[in-house]
């Protein structure tokens, strides 16, 4: 008697498991992914080219504390250091001339540090972070 | 002579195999791009309204207890912090290059951050403040 053989499937790889496998993985990535816009406040502060130092004549003058704020010794409200700095350096062109000196005290904040550097730049200023520092005695009296 | 037509089937399967491929492929490429979290310390940056984008793959960190990391590896000090950047920063010289971000909380004072700023600036960078956009 003549037994007919079996047919026996050849090796096969379930591809279409595999592509739901990848898609999944895809979406994973997708939802987890926090497309990040880093944005940054560049402050390049003293070089060998503008120092507080080498700035000829008498540059503009911010004294910050986390209470007070000065520009030139007149005491400034924060919204409107901007406004301030920018009519003091109306015409002013060479980096010399737009340097701003920044004596800040021990207990300024970071945040409040940020908001007067943004106001400094967005005036026009360069900012020159002295190494001087704020403190009691040359402190101005807050307001 | 008559020549029989070869009658052609239309394709009745999705070609999964060039589907899993195209799948495949755009998972390298999130593998690839994606940055899996480097700035994983929490710190609260301070806000302010929208600036310039950096790109920058230097990042100075300081946490809420004014600990000091670099690329997410805790600094002894910022002395020892100066070092490692002059060696990071060797050998650029645009502004772009030069420029590290520093992540610091927006609740430490100057007494804790002035000594990584010097860091930074006697390094030769260019600080980036990063903040949060005031919304």
């Amino acid at each position: 008697m003549k037994v007919s053989r079996r047919h026996r499937p050849g090796p096969y790889i379930p591809f279409i498991t595999l592509a739901d496998i990848a898609w999944q993985i895809i979406i994973f990535f997708l939802i987890a992914s926090t497309f990040a816009h880093h944005y940054a406040l560049t402050v390049a502060l003293p070089t060998a080219s503008v120092s507080p130092e080498k700035v000829v004549g008498t540059p503009i003058r911010v004294e910050a504390s986390e209470t007070s704020l000065t520009v030139n010794g007149m005491h400034v409200p924060l919204a409107d250091l901007e406004l301030q700095l920018a009519g003091l350096l109306s015409g002013a062109v060479s980096e010399e001339q737009r340097a701003v000196v920044v004596v800040a005290s021990d207990d300024l904040s970071f945040q409040r540090n940020a908001d007067i550097l943004y106001a400094i730049q967005q005036a026009g200023g360069i900012v020159l972070i002295s190494e001087e520092r704020l403190t009691d005695e040359n402190r101005p009296s807050s307001r | 002579m008559k020549i029989a037509r070869r009658r052609v089937e239309p394709i009745k399967e999705t070609q999964m195999v060039s589907l899993a491929d195209i799948a495949f492929l755009i998972i390298f490429f999130f593998m690839l791009t994606s940055t899996f979290m480097r700035d994983k310390l929490s710190v609260i940056l301070p806000q302010l309204s929208v600036t310039s984008k950096t790109e920058s793959a230097i990042t100075v960190i300081m946490d809420r207890e004014a600990r000091i990391y670099l690329n997410g590896h805790p600094v002894g000090s910022a002395g020892a912090l100066k070092t490692e950047l002059r060696g990071l920063l060797a050998g650029r010289t645009t502004p772009r290059e030069l420029e590290v971000r520093l992540r610091c909380d927006k609740r430490l004072t100057f007494r804790d951050y002035r000594n990584v700023y010097e860091a930074i600036s006697h390094a030769g960078g260019i600080i980036a403040i990063m903040h949060d956009v005031k919304k």
